[in-house]
């Protein structure tokens, strides 16, 4: 590849225009060869993520509300986590009739959404599946490199649960 | 993605610090890009392009030889045969439907899940929302980074193997349920991924542990679904069924259409085409059913384009989030195609679209075009209630112009619901099916009968 001869300019891009990339695959629709440049930034972020460069902390640090959601629950955004502070260029209501969050969630019609701290109520023992499916595939180690306060906080988390579990597991064995 | 000038001499931001303006004259630029636009505007872009295959192929291969199990869309979910880019055939099942949620439609516009729920209730159609689901972890991943390959096939593989078992909690077989996948990013990841896992014998390996691991093999195997269905493929085949049940005459709408780009970039030799739908050259899901329900729609320069959501940017680019929503699409659509209302059929598009008109008021671009999913609009042109079901509340753009012109006393609507409110808040709210469904293994787990057509 043409690229290989410039590795400063790898490192370069690496700092932020692969951050720029809005993953809409257009590039890939319109490339005639079936080339998927923005296929590649993923694969780039990948591997920045990997070496844990300083740019991609930067970059990421807005984001990790986001994947303490993501990765304790599976959930990756909450009812909760919108609100005017947040996303104060939305507009002062969040919701056009005003109730408190939990009664608006409640008047959704759907029970698994009557929810504000997930987007949907998610099965404690698919959290857990969940869980492994990160430890097994490296996922945990990505997170540690990039931001390790919030790794300490996720595992906590992921204890806990873990021990919910058990216990309900025992209690179905005592019944 | 198209940037650079949006013709107010403004920029778009967001690009770093070491972006260069090419400086071309407009004029330049139009040259320059011409081509592209003129390839774009046809279905030719994909069917000129060599090496494509029907991954199925490779599929059903490999259940041939024993390697996998796949989730077939039987008799028994009442398939319909629509046509894909290449005119491939693609099995759309119409029943017995497992819904895949989206964390941005659940979190940030409950109404679009809800809207669909109610349909299929009107329509006796047999369904599942429960809890035992994880998002695709997507979003998060184009987003971030952080994930892989082996991560998202892991969780694709883990909540496709729960819809095929799920049913086993009412008493009825594996592979009863077939699964919907609610979000556009979830649609185009786990089809992107479904090729990798059926070209990879490494990958599959890998992840075969971990599904062992889990308790999530069939007879020891990997399943893997034979088509991967979105819920605008669904509205789409059942357009006009939802038409029939239609009470309000929406001929005086126009509508534009904001196609997503992981509906039909990502994969795009599964997206649907209907050769009487804006004669085949526009990818068919949600212009079907906006043209069956009898509104106008209104084709306009910058369809192909991307809403601006950037995974990254909704969170941490957001001016260039909203400056490529509000010049690239909203303003186009208003000055352009005159619409009342955009459409869209994903979740990120549909937030992106929809908040971020507000901030633009403050740059004077007060555009206010509603923005709403395709299954919404449907669900408000068949009487439902723009509050209890369409949940109008949580989307800022003007919903209410819309609803003027459909003739929809939204005021009255809005009173009722907040008399509902009071009612919820004395502990009595209304579910569209029975929520003791919702969970079907672990904490809280109750057997359940299945109850007719998943609702009440
Ligand atoms: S590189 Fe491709 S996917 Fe990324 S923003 Fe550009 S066109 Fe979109």
């Amino acid at each position: 590849m043409l690229w290989t001869e410039n590795l400063e300019g790898i490192y370069d891009a690496m700092q932020e225009k692969i951050w720029a990339c809005a993953q809409c695959y257009t590039c890939a629709a319109r490339c005639p060869f079936d080339n998927s440049p923005g296929g590649l930034v993923m694969l780039m972020r990948e591997a920045a993520i990997k070496h844990g460069m300083e740019s991609a902390k930067n970059v990421l640090r807005p984001f990790s509300r986001v994947m303490l959601k993501l990765i304790s629950t599976g959930n990756q955004l909450s009812p909760d986590m919108i609100n005017a502070d947040g996303f104060p260029d939305w507009g002062p209501n969040i919701s056009k009739v005003d109730a408190p969050l939990k009664i608006l969630r409640q008047a959704i019609p759907i029970p698994t959404l009557n929810t504000t701290a997930t987007a949907w109520e998610v099965n404690l023992t698919t959290s857990v599946e969940l869980y492994t499916i990160w430890e097994e595939t490296g996922v945990l180690d990505q997170l540690e490199t990039i931001d390790e306060n919030l790794y300490d906080v996720i595992l906590d988390i992921m204890d806990e649960k873990r021990e919910d579990l058990e216990d309900w597991e025992d209690e179905q064995k005592d019944d | 993605m198209s940037t650079g000038d949006n013709g107010n001499g403004e920029r778009f931001t967001g690009h770093g610090s070491e972006w260069r303006d090419a400086n071309l004259s407009p004029g330049e630029a139009k040259t320059a890009t011409a081509w592209v636009e003129q390839v774009i505007n046809k279905r030719s872009m994909e069917v000129n392009k060599d090496r494509v295959e029907d991954v199925r192929d490779a599929m059903w291969e490999l259940e041939k030889d024993g390697e996998i199990v796949v989730h077939r869309v039987g008799e028994e979910h009442n398939p319909r045969i629509a046509k894909t880019i290449y005119g491939w055939d693609k099995k759309v099942p119409t029943t017995q439907l497992w819904h895949h949620k989206s964390c941005g439609q659940c979190g940030n516009i409950p109404g679009y899940p809800a809207s669909l729920l109610w349909l299929m209730n009107e329509m006796d159609i047999k369904y599942l929302d429960e809890t035992d689901q994880t998002s695709c972890t997507a979003w998060n991943y184009h987003g971030s980074g952080i994930g892989n390959i082996h991560s998202l096939a892991a969780v694709f593989l883990r909540n496709f193997h729960q819809a095929y078992v799920s049913a086993r909690a009412q008493g009825l077989p594996g592979g009863y349920f077939y699964p919907l996948v609610h979000c556009g990013t979830s649609f185009g990841n786990y089809k992107e991924v479904r090729a990798y896992l059926l070209h990879s014998a490494e990958l599959r390996e890998s992840v075969k542990k971990i599904l062992g691991k889990l308790g999530r093999l069939v007879d020891g195997k990997l399943l893997i679904p034979e088509e991967i269905v979105h819920y605008s493929e669904w509205v789409h085949m059942m357009r006009s069924d939802i038409a029939a049940r239609q009470t309000i005459d929406v001929s005086n709408i126009r509508s534009t259409i904001h196609p997503a780009c992981h509906v039909y970039k990502m994969v795009p030799e599964d997206a649907i085409y209907d050769d009487n739908i804006l004669g085949g050259n526009r990818v068919a899901v949600s212009t079907g059913i906006m043209e069956a329900l009898g509104s106008q729609v209104i084709d306009y320069s910058t369809w192909y384009d991307c809403c601006g959501f950037g995974f990254r940017h909704i969170i941490s680019e957001r001016e260039f989030t909203r400056s490529f929503a509000i010049d690239r699409k909203i303003k186009v659509a208003v000055e352009e195609a005159q619409a009342d209302v955009m459409i869209g059929h994903d979740t990120g598009c549909i937030t992106t679209l929809d908040k971020n008109q507000w901030i633009g008021k403050a740059a004077g671009k007060d555009y206010s075009l509603p923005v709403l999913a395709d299954i919404q609009f449907a669900a408000l042109a068949c009487g439902a209630h723009p509050y209890k079901i369409v949940q109008s509340h949580w989307h800022a753009s003007a919903t209410e112009t819309l609803m003027e012109k459909m003739g929809i006393d939204w005021q009255a609507k809005k009173l009722e619901f907040e008399v509902y409110l009071k009612e919820v808040e004395a502990g009595k709210f209304e579910s569209l099916y029975d929520p003791r469904l919702a969970i079907t293994s672990g904490p809280g787990f109750e057997p359940v009968k299945q109850l007719p057509a998943g609702g009440e």
